[in-house]
């Protein structure tokens, strides 16, 4: 900035030299001194706006010009404090709920929690026309393995919850541990961020569980500070000391986002119902394994009326992309928010 | 009389072709040598001779003025001088087509 200030300067002084000249010779031809100088000025011309004018070719005026903004509007903010809260608090107001709105939409519809082919997986679901509803049916244990058995179905994995005691720490603490098959992250395709993930092998031959768990990213800051040493010590669940075997990424949060997998026993006279997805086999069409589904639906229900709608049904699969990803309905309204989120936000300010 | 826009800057080049001048007198000489027909507001010549600068076509250097007093004297480049020749044939060239247009041979007018 010194060598802008010096160049300014030997303008000015070039410049007040030029007028300084011209008065002289005022004078030498005869008029008087204070004459002579509004003389000079006078053919001279506007001063501030010739040295503006000058600056303006040395191209960095617009410069000069911003931070001479930046000051003024400052001091004026300064002069009316009521207005500048005002202002500053809608201007936050109107960035943060772009920004959280932004940030369901970019989680929900620009990019979704990346499993493997998340397009490829899908949810068995029962619709009945006199209880119209399209969630997911809810399978058995022993169900789960007729699933696997369909010859559309290339893989089936299924999750519950089980409420889960935290003992051995400060204070006991109450969660809701999620409990997946032995295949599940081999079937959602998704690394841990330290250690490993629950393999097949956790679950031994006869269906017991190895005393195993997966930690939840925010879990692991919280209990563990987010300490690598977190890896293999025991943290004692429902009274069973549990070693823990992995933690995941922050993104990744499959059926809670401040606790922990473990594994399901394959107990197989268990009837706590799950939720099971299952990717179909190359060449198989969604049409096609609806009617496998169908098939062994109708054989379930002959079983097990009271687990299936009374009164008739339709088996369907519903997309993985269809209920987590928002779309239809769901999409076209988060775009709806989406579109206008700049101009709420202009319109707050 | 006002100057056509951009014509001070080939004034200013044929000015101090003639030697190294500072601001006032480059003004003066303009003014003198124009018959006092052109009116050059002094303080439009500063920004011109910025553009000048900037260039290349001319060089300013601190200098004593003919009554012995510190002045910024401003001299053409190598440069200014291939522009100034350019630059005055072009305007040759100009004002006689001008001249033709405004004042017709006198065979064709009946």
């Amino acid at each position: 900035m010194t060598w802008w200030k010096r160049r300014s300067d030997r303008l000015d002084a070039d410049i007040q030299k030029h007028i300084d000249f011209e008065t002289e010779q005022n004078i030498a031809a005869g008029m008087p001194p204070g004459e002579a100088r509004s003389a000079a000025l006078r053919k001279f011309g506007n001063v501030s706006l010739a040295k503006e004018r000058s600056r303006e070719v040395w191209g960095w005026l617009w410069l000069e010009r911003l931070w001479q903004d930046a000051v003024y509007g400052l001091r004026g903010l300064v002069h009316t404090p009521g207005f500048a809260i005002v202002a500053l608090l809608s201007l936050m107001l109107g960035i943060g709920a772009s920004t959280s709105l932004f940030s369901v939409i970019y989680g929900v519809l620009i990019a979704p929690y990346p499993y493997k082919n998340p397009d490829q997986i899908w949810a068995p679901a029962v619709t009945s026309p006199k209880e119209p509803s399209n969630g997911w049916h809810q399978y058995r244990r022993r169900e789960l393995l007729a699933i696997r058995n369909l010859p559309g179905v290339a893989t089936a994995m299924a999750t519950t919850y089980e409420p889960t005691l935290l003992t051995g720490t400060d204070s006991p603490e109450s969660f809701y541990g999620v409990l997946v098959t032995g295949n599940a992250f081999e079937f959602l395709g998704v690394k841990p961020l330290l250690g490993r993930t629950i393999e097949p092998f956790d679950i031994r031959p006869g269906g017991t569980p190895e005393p195993v768990v997966v930690l939840n990213y925010r879990f692991w800051q919280r209990k563990f500070n987010g300490h690598i040493n977190a890896i293999g010590q025991k943290l004692i669940l429902n009274d069973v000391p549990r070693t823990v075997i992995g933690v995941m990424p922050p993104r990744f949060g499959w059926f809670t986002d401040d606790a922990f997998w473990l594994p399901m026993g394959m107990d197989l006279a268990d009837e706590t119902p799950l939720n099971a997805i299952v990717r179909l086999r190359p060449g198989v069409t969604k049409e096609v394994a609806e009617q496998q589904f169908h098939g062994l639906n109708v054989r379930l229900a002959a079983e097990k009326p009271q687990n299936f709608p009374k009164g008739g049904f339709r088996s369907a699969l519903l997309n993985y992309m269809d209920i987590t990803v928002a779309s239809g309905a769901m999409k076209s309204s988060l775009h709806l928010l989406l579109s206008p989120s700049d101009s709420s936000c202009s319109l707050l300010v | 009389m006002d100057l056509l826009q951009g014509t001070l800057d080939l004034l200013v080049l044929q000015t101090l072709a003639a030697g190294p001048a500072h601001g006032h007198a480059i003004a003066q000489s303009i003014e003198s040598r124009s018959k006092e027909i052109l009116q050059v507001g002094h303080g439009s010549l500063y920004p011109a001779l910025q553009r000048l600068l900037k260039q290349g076509l001319i060089l300013a250097e601190d200098g004593q003025s003919d009554n012995n007093r510190k002045a910024r004297f401003y001299r053409l480049t190598a440069k200014g001088r291939r522009r100034l020749s350019l630059e005055t044939s072009k305007w040759r060239e100009f004002s006689t087509a001008i001249g033709y247009i405004l004042a017709p041979p006198s065979g064709e007018t009946n």
